[in-house]
């Protein structure tokens, strides 16, 4: 992999900041955007000392959407441009407030509508050979109860993926999908399940390997793609009727 | 803040406790967490205290390895700034290939910074460097109220030194200062010598600490009668090259093993341990010199993860304590021969000879000589035993270990920590509705 600099979206989240951990020590320069500022400090300062060289920190939030040519201006500044950027937006819906219009738009917004907006603004802007890494989820497989809106949002991040990557791939950028299955992060804890979680660590090693060398969707761990597949080809009534 | 059931233990899976464990992953939810209302909080970092020090049975206990970022370093100075989450580990990766290396360390470095402040733990060159917290410059610490306050010798130096071995019961550690040691090598040159008896082993690590930055005894517990005490002592200094063919910062990486599930308990039988220990004393050439690499010498645990699980599910106690020079080879050689009659011959028993005593109101060093025993959670008995060397050692002016302790009775402890008063009226002033407790804290009578 170029050893660039590379944008990090989300980078006070746990994969967020292991992502840019990892892309550090690898000698890569680093913007990073994150919308709490301490944190968003306290990740930039963390970067500095690990690889001596403190890294870009842009504050921004996923649906401040009129934020985002400041950003893009900020990236237009590093010298030689951007290598790659790994967007690592997510948000959970809130069973309680399913019927809120507010809290529905939010999470659809979050989820699909602002990375969709930037990685249009991206896509623009990068050269031949850089990778636009988008972390999505293995609920965009399948329509689950407990996770129906947070699936639908991203199971249309993987279709706009997958359009993407058709419109990129002539211009030598590599758009890749990548389904995370449970990672044990904020969103999994206390759930049912952890130990199939993999760390964050572990996580973000399989993101930036698949930086430098991955295709099209990349599932992380490697064999939700197999579960997935057996899961997607059950005929939706059998898939009901699994225990949760 | 997501509360979930867990059972947890510490590193000697002895006890093992149901707590409500919470893990927050950003400061601002640890402040949230810290000033909601509830029950009572302990902190727990990566649970390598052996016994009860970070449990919380029925109530909460706050996991803090996800807050580990490094803040600030001075490579002109070695100073380092980092979120208490920040483990040796992170550490030792992270600085010595450009040089640098913690100033103290224990005999793993899977510990966080935080836990090393609040266990103020030793090494084998406290002799020299004295304890982790010589080391610390400053910290910050969370109160109950949800206020930071930045101690150090100067500011608040009243708060720092019951914060220094106070066990997470001042506040939470947040972040720390911390002075690296300069290195040229990551390794380590080492002489051992073979010993017969205690005397010998007490008398040889004395002579070595006048030579050598470290020194330890390995001490082979199972042998007894006139052999009893015997030990490989060994003195180390960091080298200033590498064998040939390696660059000095750039020490092998070690093939690690793992212990995948608990042992039958019967696995760490006597003689198996007899046979061990044997094993280690004669193949330990007297005299002999060699270079080792960090890893080697100061983690050989390390190597194999979850090595605690050899034990089995009763799990294991690890007894450590201190005498004071003049009581500690009549009060060692008491202690050991007991636990031979008993049948209770300790299959790890490491030998180490402390320096001068810091401030730290419950802070474990002081001068003299420290012992580490390991020993399967046994009968009843065994726990009787155990309160009878406990008095052995109060008499003689010794203390035992609270971040190995799952036993110590509240008496006791009052008898061997002097300065327990002050830290309680510390204690009442920093946490007066008492919201800071652990299992720990609740045994020995520090909170109610």
């Amino acid at each position: 992999m170029s050893r660039g600099t590379f944008l990090v979206v989300g980078a006070t989240s746990t994969i967020g900041r292991c992502v840019a951990r990892r892309l550090a020590a690898e000698g890569c320069g680093l913007c990073l955007t994150g919308r709490d500022p301490e944190e968003l400090a306290a990740v930039a300062a963390d970067i500095a000392v690990r690889c001596g060289r403190p890294p870009l920190a842009v504050p921004l939030e996923a649906r401040d959407f009129g934020s985002y040519p400041a950003l893009m201006d900020a990236c237009g500044a590093i010298p030689g441009g951007l290598a790659g950027a790994v967007i690592t937006w997510g948000m959970p819906e809130d069973p309680l407030a399913r019927t809120d219009p507010a809290a529905t738009a939010q999470v659809v917004e979050v989820n699909l509508t602002a990375p969709a907006l930037l990685l249009e603004w991206l896509a623009d802007r990068l050269g031949p050979g850089s990778c636009l890494a988008v972390l999505s989820s293995v609920a965009g497989d399948r329509g689950r109860a407990d996770t129906r809106l947070y699936g639908a949002a991203k199971a249309g991040l993987n279709v706009f993926l997958a359009g993407l990557r058709a419109h990129c791939d002539r211009r030598g950028i590599r758009v890749l999908t990548v389904k995370l299955g449970r990672v044990d992060t904020r969103l999994s804890f206390g759930l049912a399940g952890a130990f199939l979680a993999i760390s964050p660590e572990s996580a973000a090693k399989a993101v930036v390997r698949s930086l430098r060398r991955g295709r099209g969707t990349v599932y992380i761990p490697g064999w939700w793609r197999w579960i997935m597949l057996a899961l997607r080809s059950l005929p939706e009534g059998l898939f009901r009727r699994l225990p949760r | 803040m997501i509360w979930k059931p867990e059972r947890l233990a510490g590193w000697g899976n002895h006890p093992s406790q149901l707590c409500r464990v919470a893990r927050p992953e950003r400061l601002r939810e640890l402040r949230e967490l810290s000033v909601a209302p509830g029950g009572t909080l302990a902190w727990r970092g990566l649970g390598r205290s052996y016994g009860d020090a970070s449990l919380n049975a029925g109530d909460g206990v706050v996991l803090l390895g996800r807050l580990n970022r490094f803040r600030e370093f001075d490579p002109s100075t070695g100073l380092l700034e980092c979120e208490a989450g920040a483990s040796l580990a992170d550490i030792i990766a992270c600085f010595l290939p450009r040089g640098f290396f913690p100033p103290v360390t224990p005999g793993t470095r899977a510990v966080t910074v935080g836990g090393a402040v609040a266990c103020d733990v030793h090494g084998k060159n406290h002799h020299r460097d004295g304890a982790f917290s010589a080391h610390v410059s400053e910290l910050t610490l969370l109160t109950v109220g949800g206020q930071l306050l930045r101690c150090s010798r100067r500011e608040h130096p009243d708060v720092f030194w019951a914060t220094v071995g106070g066990m997470g019961l001042t506040g939470c550690i947040v972040t720390v200062r911390l002075a690296l040691q300069r290195v040229s090598s990551a390794f380590l040159t080492v002489v051992q010598r073979r010993t017969a008896d205690l005397q010998q082993t007490m008398q040889q690590l004395a002579t070595l600490d006048a030579e050598h930055r470290y020194t330890v005894a390995w001490v082979d517990g199972m042998a007894g009668g006139r052999s009893l005490g015997r030990a490989v002592v060994s003195g180390a200094d960091h080298a200033s090259g590498a064998p040939a063919g390696r660059g000095p910062l750039s020490p092998p990486a070690h093939r690690r093993g793992t212990v995948p599930f608990p042992a039958p308990n019967w696995f760490l039988s006597p003689t198996m341990v007899r046979g061990f220990g044997a094993l280690r004393y004669h193949r330990s050439a007297d005299g002999a010199r060699y270079l080792a690499d960090f890893d080697a010498f100061f983690y050989p645990l390390d190597s194999l993860a979850h090595w605690n699980r050899l034990y089995g599910r009763r799990g294991f106690l690890q007894y450590q304590f201190v005498l004071p020079e003049a009581t500690a080879l009549e009060g060692m050689t008491r202690v050991l021969e007991t636990l031979h009659r008993a049948g209770h011959p300790p299959f790890l028993a490491v030998l180490k000879r402390l320096g001068a005593a810091g401030e730290g109101l419950l802070s474990f060093p002081r001068a003299g000589y420290t012992l580490a025993l390991d020993l399967p959670v046994g009968p009843p008995e065994l726990f009787a035993l155990l309160r009878r060397l406990d008095e052995e050692v109060a008499f003689r002016g010794g203390r035992v270990y609270l971040a190995k302790d799952a036993r110590l009775a509240p008496d006791l402890f009052r008898a061997m920590y002097p300065q327990l008063p002050a830290f309680l009226a510390l204690k009442e002033r920093l946490d007066p509705d008492g919201r800071l407790a652990t299992s720990l804290s609740r045994r020995l009578g520090i909170t109610a």
